[in-house]
Formats: C-alpha cells, sequence, structure tokens
C-alpha cells in the first residue's frame, strides 16, 4: 500500500515538473532559452552629434568628467563655468565599470540624426532622407526581443521601452513596417517633456474617475458596441498596445508621475531651474526603470544639437549629459532587480564636421553641422556592467567597432540571437567589450 | 377673300397670344436628408487630430480652439499606447463642467439612446442595438448618461469613420 501511494505521488509530481510552468523571480513564465549573460541592457543614445575631439580627446578639457578618467582635467573657460551637483559616481569614473571604445563608427549613411538613431535601433545603415515621420524600414532591437526573447511568447511590453527627449520622428521609432514585426512587437514609447509638463497635465492628468463597479458596466456596454463593430476595426493603426492589466499599471504609472510633478519634492537631482531636456528625459527613465524594471530601456539625449550654432552651449550640454548618465547608472546599481544584472552601453549616433561652418557664439567659438564628412562618422562607444559580463576599465585605442553592431550584441546579451533569422543583421557582437 | 383674310388675322392674333406667354419661375429647394451613414460602415481609423477634434466638440459642442488642439496632439504624440491616451482625453474631458452631454438618461430611454448613437456614432442604431441598450439601462439604473457616453466614445467604432 506504501508503495502505490509512493509510485501515485512520484507520478504526480513528474507530471507536474513537466506540466507546470516554472514562474521566474522577474515574472516571466518560461527561462529563455538562449544563454542570457544579463537580464537587463540600457542602451543610452548619446545623441546630438559629439565630436570625438570634445568627448574621449578632451580637447576643451575632461567635459565628460564623471564618465571619462582625465587626460585633461576639466577647467572653466570663458561661458564654461557651469557649477554642477558633485558627481554621482563620487571619486571614480563610469568607464572603470566596462570598456569604452574611442574609435567606433558611423560607417554608412548621412550623418542624420534620424539616420543615427535608425541605425543603432535596427542594426542597419539607413539612407532615408525624405518622409522622417514613418516607421523603420527593418525590425528594431524592441521587436526582434519581444518576438524572439521568449521563443512562441510575445514578451510583455512593460518590458520594452522607448523614452526621447523630444518629438519630430522621434515617436515613430519604437516599431517598424517590417512584415511579420510592427506594432505588435514594439515597445512602449514616452517622450516625457512634452506629456509630464503643465500642458500635459492640463490635459490628461485630471481625468474622471470611475467605481469599480461603474466600470463594469461601461465595460459592458462597450464590449456590446465592439462586438458589432469587430470585422471592421483596425488594430493595427493604433500604435502599440498593452493588456488591460498592462494598461492600468501604466495608467496608475502617468497618475503617479503628475502627481510627483506637482509637488515640492519633484526633482531633487539640484539642477533648480537648470535642468536641461537631457536631464529630465533621464529623470524620467530612471523612474521607468524603477517602476518596471525593463529588460530592454533605449533612451536618448540631444541637447547638444544646439552646436550648429553656439558651441559654448554644446560644452555645457555635453557636462550635464555626462552628469546625467553616471546619475543614471548610479539608479541602475540602487535598484534591486537591476543592480549587477544590467548592462549599459552609451555610444552618439553621429559625430560633427571637423571644419566649422560660418557662426561664432558670443565667446567667440565657431559652430560644426554634421554633413557626413570622415570626423562626423568618428564616434566612441562605452558599455558598462558586471564584472563576469563585460571587460572592466579596458580602453580600445585602435578603430573598432560600428554603430550596426550594437544590435547584436544587445541580442546576445539578452541570449536571444540566435533566434533573429539569417541575414537580417549584419553586424557583430562587440566581443573586445563582451566577454 | 374676306374670309380668309379673317381667319388669317385670328390665327396671327392667337399665335401672337401664346407665343408671347411668361416664362415660369422655377424654385429649387433641397429635401432635408440625414446624412448618418445607415448601418456599421466605417473602414477608416481617425488621425489623431480628427480623434482629438471630434471627441472635443462632441463633449463640448464647440470647436476645439487650434493652441489647444495643439497642446493635445503634443501630449497624444508622447505616449506609445494610444489607448491609454485617448481614455485619458476622454476622462479629462467629461470631467470639465463645460461638457454638453445630457446630464441624465430620462425616462425615455430609447430616445436617450437612438441620441447618443447619433451624436457619437453619426449613425441610427439598428433594432438590435436599441433593444439590447434599452434592455440593459431599464435593468441598470446604476448607468449614468456619463457612464454611456464614455463607453461609445471609448469603443472601437469610435476611432473609426
Amino acid at each position: 500500500m506504501e508503495r502505490r501511494a509512493f509510485i501515485k505521488k512520484a507520478g504526480i509530481a513528474t507530471v507536474g515538473a513537466f506540466v507546470l510552468p516554472y514562474i521566474l523571480p522577474s515574472g516571466r513564465l518560461f527561462a529563455a532559452t538562449g544563454s542570457r549573460k544579463v537580464n537587463h541592457v540600457v542602451l543610452v543614445m548619446f545623441a546630438g552629434g559629439l565630436r570625438n575631439l570634445e568627448t574621449v580627446k578632451q580637447n576643451q578639457s575632461n567635459l565628460m568628467s564623471t564618465m571619462l578618467k582625465d587626460i585633461t582635467p576639466f577647467s572653466a573657460q570663458s561661458g564654461i563655468t557651469d557649477v554642477l551637483p558633485a558627481s554621482p559616481l563620487g571619486a571614480s569614473r563610469l568607464m572603470q565599470c566596462g570598456t569604452l571604445m574611442k574609435e567606433f563608427r558611423f560607417k554608412e549613411g548621412p550623418t542624420g540624426h534620424y539616420n543615427g538613431h535608425i541605425t543603432a535601433l535596427t542594426g542597419r545603415y539607413s539612407m532615408a532622407d525624405i518622409n522622417l515621420r514613418s516607421n523603420p524600414e527593418y525590425p528594431t532591437i524592441f521587436e526582434y526581443y519581444r518576438k524572439h526573447n521568449d521563443g512562441a511568447l510575445n514578451t510583455s511590453g512593460l518590458n520594452a521601452w522607448w523614452i526621447s527627449d523630444s518629438l519630430g520622428p522621434y515617436p515613430a521609432l519604437n516599431y517598424s513596417s517590417y512584415e511579420g514585426y510592427g506594432s505588435t512587437y514594439g515597445a512602449n514609447y514616452m517622450q516625457p517633456s512634452a506629456l509630464i509638463s503643465w500642458d500635459g497635465y492640463s490635459n490628461f492628468g485630471n481625468p474622471k474617475n470611475f467605481s469599480v463597479d461603474e466600470m463594469q458596466a461601461v465595460q459592458k456596454i462597450r464590449a456590446f458596441c465592439d462586438a458589432n463593430f469587430a470585422n471592421q476595426y483596425a488594430a493595427e493603426s493604433v500604435g502599440v498596445v498593452n493588456s488591460p492589466a498592462e494598461r492600468q499599471m501604466l495608467n496608475d504609472f502617468l497618475h503617479e508621475l503628475f502627481l510627483g510633478a506637482s509637488s515640492p519634492g519633484y526633482n531633487t537631482w539640484g539642477f533648480g531651474n537648470k535642468m536641461s531636456n537631457d536631464l529630465i528625459n533621464l529623470y524620467y527613465s530612471e523612474k521607468i526603470i524603477q517602476k518596471f524594471k525593463p529588460e530592454l530601456t533605449v533612451l536618448n539625449m540631444q541637447d547638444v544639437d544646439v552646436c550648429h550654432t553656439d558651441f559654448t552651449k554644446y560644452c555645457n550640454g555635453l557636462r550635464k549629459a555626462d552628469w546625467g548618465v553616471s546619475h543614471l547608472w548610479n539608479t541602475i546599481e540602487s535598484t534591486p532587480g537591476m543592480a549587477g544584472d544590467t548592462v549599459m552601453i552609451v555610444v552618439p549616433e553621429h559625430g560633427r564636421n571637423l571644419a566649422p561652418n560660418t557662426v561664432v557664439d558670443t565667446y567667440g567659438r565657431p559652430a560644426f553641422d554634421h554633413n557626413s564628412d570622415a570626423t562626423s562618422r568618428e564616434i566612441f562607444c562605452l558599455i558598462v556592467g558586471p564584472a563576469g559580463v563585460v571587460y572592466q576599465d579596458k580602453v580600445l585605442t585602435q578603430e573598432y567597432g560600428e554603430s550596426i553592431d550594437v544590435v547584436p550584441t544587445i541580442a546576445d546579451l539578452l541570449g536571444f540571437r540566435d533566434r533573429i533569422p539569417s541575414g537580417m543583421l549584419t553586424g557583430k557582437v562587440l566581443n573586445e567589450a563582451i566577454k | 377673300m374676306l374670309a380668309y383674310s379673317k381667319i388669317a388675322f385670328i390665327i396671327m392674333g392667337a399665335l401672337a397670344i401664346f407665343s408671347c406667354k411668361r416664362e415660369e419661375t422655377y424654385v429649387y429647394a433641397v429635401n432635408t436628408e440625414t446624412v448618418a451613414e445607415a448601418g456599421v460602415k466605417k473602414p477608416n481609423v481617425k488621425t489623431n487630430t480628427e480623434f482629438i477634434s471630434i471627441t472635443y466638440t462632441d463633449i463640448f459642442g464647440a470647436t476645439i480652439a487650434t493652441s489647444k488642439l495643439s497642446e493635445m496632439q503634443n501630449g497624444y504624440l508622447a505616449f506609445g499606447d494610444k489607448g491609454i491616451l485617448e481614455d485619458l482625453i476622454i476622462r479629462d474631458l467629461l470631467n470639465q463642467n463645460a461638457k454638453q452631454i445630457p446630464a441624465t438618461i430620462g425616462s425615455d430611454i430609447k430616445t436617450f439612446v437612438v441620441d447618443a448613437y447619433k451624436k457619437i456614432y453619426n449613425r441610427m442604431p439598428n433594432e438590435y442595438e436599441i433593444f439590447y441598450l434599452e434592455d440593459l439601462l431599464k435593468k441598470n439604473s446604476g448607468i449614468s448618461a456619463e457612464m454611456f457616453y464614455y463607453a461609445l466614445m471609448t469603443s472601437n467604432e469610435y476611432r473609426q469613420f
């Protein structure tokens, strides 16, 4: 009898082991089948057009003194005198946490902001120069991730975020028009400074709230209406769609952000009224990271594009952006679930010309455009992360890596690169930085 | 001879009289017609500008100011899940005192349903829709006019035209 009971229990346990899914601490139903190196990747598009001359070569002294070790320590110069809050990383520099590739390249296509972003997000160089508000032609990293991360399962959109610091063409970069991908696999998108603003609050921040019972009645009427219209509804045209439960979470999150922005404790970063658009974008990116702990987050900065007319403001913008990126890393490393399990990639979308244009700023400094000369293709790439995954305190001074390598590297880190159909990506994994 | 002259004179006179008949004046007018589409046939998705503008007009009975439209468009573009923003737009507008939707459903539920469909969906409800919704509202006195309008405006049909 005991033997029979044992066999019965063992049988049930065995069947259960096969049938019942294993719910991971991250909330995912099954472990990814590829070999993941980390569970979170944050891509920072240090965009707006940065010349290596002012970044890694430090021609204006070290304007990125929280991220980079000094070649020439920062020194205040006429117009470049802002006193920033203390480095979020203390005495250490961000580059010590990973590998700095000083001679990265944006090799092909026009050195335009849109092309640069598309390349970093799709792993394909783009020749697009018209219809800038259209979705990319090839799948984005968000779509590769959501479609291929869990095999047949579509990974939750709350795990993939695109956060841009301006509107223009950028809202369209969260998914492509490529057949078989598209909005179903797109990222959740936010442009914080347009939404979490006074205008945003006055238009979206004070909604009528219905009770649970009232909402149930509303849903019953709506379901009836939708059932009568089901055959004509064009769901694909309305962008990324989250599940009802996820939408509730997003609604609550927006409510929190509106409340936070209107409370006295808002923004304790110490910049007062000198918060730039870049810093605002980083601030809300941190809120998203703390709230959802996404597996894939991409954000950008663009304030330095002022360099077309004002080189001094470009230098000041660069210093603030540098401070903000280090603050972001500090937050990642202080957030349970992200700390020690995140790789952050920092890369400009393109550089700027060697020769100036005709504009001179009030401090007598010439301005620079980006018209696809050789200097405008020279950028850097910094990858930081856990010592077991990223080579620490390593600097590559020879030419290595290009913009199309970012997507394969992210796919490799998150363990789904092998499931991307062959021929889709032409770049390589940055193995000089990733172990 | 004289008789022929007389006859000819009479004929000439008759011709003169009848050929000088005054021209009639025609007045053209247009009959009153309902322009709402019969049945549900709305294959086109509203653009974000159309959605915001039409929603504002449906709730306030007035045209949205250009500056207000621009503000709302920027916010709308700034979030990826449009369903969430559309819901927030509608609930925010419904929360304002100036809204022009019925305060109550009233005793004539059928008329309320028909009016709501004409205003929100720009069409007459069919007999089944009237029957189902009239019955639903009769049995659920807790459903307010505001809830009914909110349900229609957040449905898929409202997103298209």
